[in-house]
């Protein structure tokens, strides 16, 4: 909000969860009396499926060193020790190749935010550019992984900070037309009705919402 | 004497804070344009000066919750950096031009789209982000801000052009004045009503009925469950009517009278709807939604 008293900062911090009780509590007061920002807010909330998900589950006053609250990271930790001890103690058969990883966490909670790239990740791409918000399963079709975010299934190659062209594909016609030019595309649209997938250099948007 | 060594002590402390944010920059920043490390962690100190005016938390607590990396690229654009606005644009300029499709038709969102970013470029707006949410939520709400306002621009052109009209045609007919005292006077005691909530209760009532949020949506808003929310809106509601019937009594006996011939207070769920909504920002698109959800609702109190 420009040349007035509202504040876009605090709007959007408030959605993401983001403010201190004190701010938050301040943030209502203006909200019950200024019907501007209360539109501006139900806009966002009717476009949060475009947003990032909050960050913390709590404000940001109990934002801590510990990015998980201990009855959260406490069993995972223990969870952690027991499995690193049982693979210590019962080494798998199969060797793990250098740099795989050994697993996926099953919580979307584990994700880290996407715009705070932890020690270390330095001169790697943005992590809001690589790492999904909120990762559901993950399916293997045709040598390309898919993690399935917010009902669309996503090429893990897919990365958009490469902005690549794309190409939507938003109706049965032009998906039949598509798969017709370029087969090897099938075995990936035929994973759900929403799937973006990168083949050689172009990412293919199948079930693209059309615009309302 | 002790004045210098409190001058030394400030000093001092405003090193350290500095030192701090300069290790969180270099562990949470990619420092990837021409933007350095120190020169960004003192804008960032500049932020958490002016958010934190008393140093209460410390400033690098404060600077701790910032989104840091958007920040980084949001301060190398407003600087100018060519290679941030490349980022920038790869990055967020279709999201801009997919929210605005959210609320306005296919070529005014391409419009907007195409001035949010103009004025982010020429204007500098991006230094006006102060990293307390990510970059994405906060040009979502840029995008929001400015539809809202090219709606109501919309909106005031179009009421200029029924003014006119109706100057040049029928008056619409006077409604009946016993109808126009009863919704008068019903407007006044809900507003009354209304005035006496928490703010907190205030803004669920507003979201739900001026806003026409879903309770999926005001979830969403509010981090509060849909059940929660059902429970606090039945709440509310209750109270309302409530205070509503005790303020009728209290207000002149013909008033009264005339309240309670006209209204019935057990369908107060859709009359506050009549009465909150629509709200002045509404979007025209969503009229066609809100009123089947009103049918739904009535449906439901009829049941």
């Amino acid at each position: 909000m420009d040349e007035n008293p509202h504040d876009i900062n605090l709007l959007a911090a408030y959605l993401e969860d983001r403010l201190a009780e004190q701010e938050k509590k301040g943030l209502v007061e203006h909200l019950a009396v200024c019907p501007e920002c209360r539109a501006t807010l139900a806009m966002l909330a009717r476009g949060a499926d475009l947003l990032p998900r909050p960050v913390a589950a709590g404000s940001a006053s109990r934002v801590s060193r510990w990015p998980l609250p201990v009855r959260v990271w406490l069993p995972l930790a223990a969870t952690l020790v027991l499995a690193v001890a049982a693979l210590t103690r019962f080494p798998s058969p199969k060797a793990v190749v250098p740099g795989e990883t050994m697993g996926r966490p099953a919580s979307p909670s584990l994700t880290p935010p996407a715009s705070s790239p932890p020690a270390g990740d330095r001169g790697a791409p943005p992590r809001e550019a690589r790492v999904p918000i909120l990762r559901g399963p993950e399916r293997k079709v045709a040598g390309k992984t898919f993690h399935l975010v917010f009902g669309e299934w996503i090429d893990t190659a897919f990365d958009p900070a490469a902005a690549l062209p794309s190409v939507d594909v938003k109706t049965s016609e032009e998906s039949s037309a598509l798969l017709a030019r370029i087969p090897a595309l099938a075995p990936y649209a035929a994973l759900g009705e929403r799937v973006r997938v990168v083949h050689q250099g172009t990412v293919y948007r199948f079930g693209a919402r059309p615009p309302r | 004497m002790g004045r210098v060594h409190r001058g030394r002590g400030l000093a001092l402390k405003e090193e350290r804070e500095r030192e701090r944010v300069l290790a969180l920059v270099a562990s949470q920043v990619r420092l990837r344009f021409a933007l350095d490390g120190p020169t960004f962690a003192d804008r960032l100190l500049e932020l958490a000066r002016a958010a934190c005016p008393g140093s209460d938390p410390p400033l690098h607590e404060h600077v701790r919750r910032l989104s840091l990396d958007d920040l980084y690229l949001a301060t190398a654009c407003s600087l100018g950096d060519e290679k941030a606005w490349e980022e920038l644009a790869a990055r967020h300029v279709g999201f801009i031009r997919d929210f605005a499709r959210r609320f306005l038709g296919e070529a005014d969102a391409q419009d907007l789209a195409g001035q949010i970013v103009a004025d982010l470029w020429q204007q500098r707006k991006l230094a006006r982000y102060e990293g307390r949410s990510t970059l994405r939520t906060w040009l979502g709400a840029v995008v929001a801000h400015a539809a809202l306002n090219a709606v109501k621009a919309a909106r005031r052109t179009a009421a200029l052009g029924r003014d006119e009209l109706r100057r040049g045609s029928l008056e619409a007919p006077p409604a009946e004045p016993a109808t126009r005292e009863t919704g008068s006077l019903l407007a006044q005691l809900v507003a009354e009503a209304i005035g006496s909530l928490p703010s907190e209760q205030k803004v669920l009532l507003y979201l739900y009925y001026e806003q026409r949020l879903t309770l999926d949506e005001m979830a969403v808003a509010l981090r509060i469950s849909k059940g929660g929310l059902s429970r606090r809106l039945t709440r509310i509601r209750s109270w309302l009517r409530t205070a509503i019937e005790s303020l009728a009594n209290r207000s002149a006996g013909a008033s009264a009278d005339v309240l309670r011939e006209g209204i019935d207070l057990g369908r107060l769920d859709l009359d506050l709807g009549a009465l909150l909504g629509p709200g002045p920002d509404r979007m025209e698109s969503e009229e066609a939604v809100s009123k089947s959800r009103d049918d739904v609702r009535a449906r439901r109190l009829q049941g």
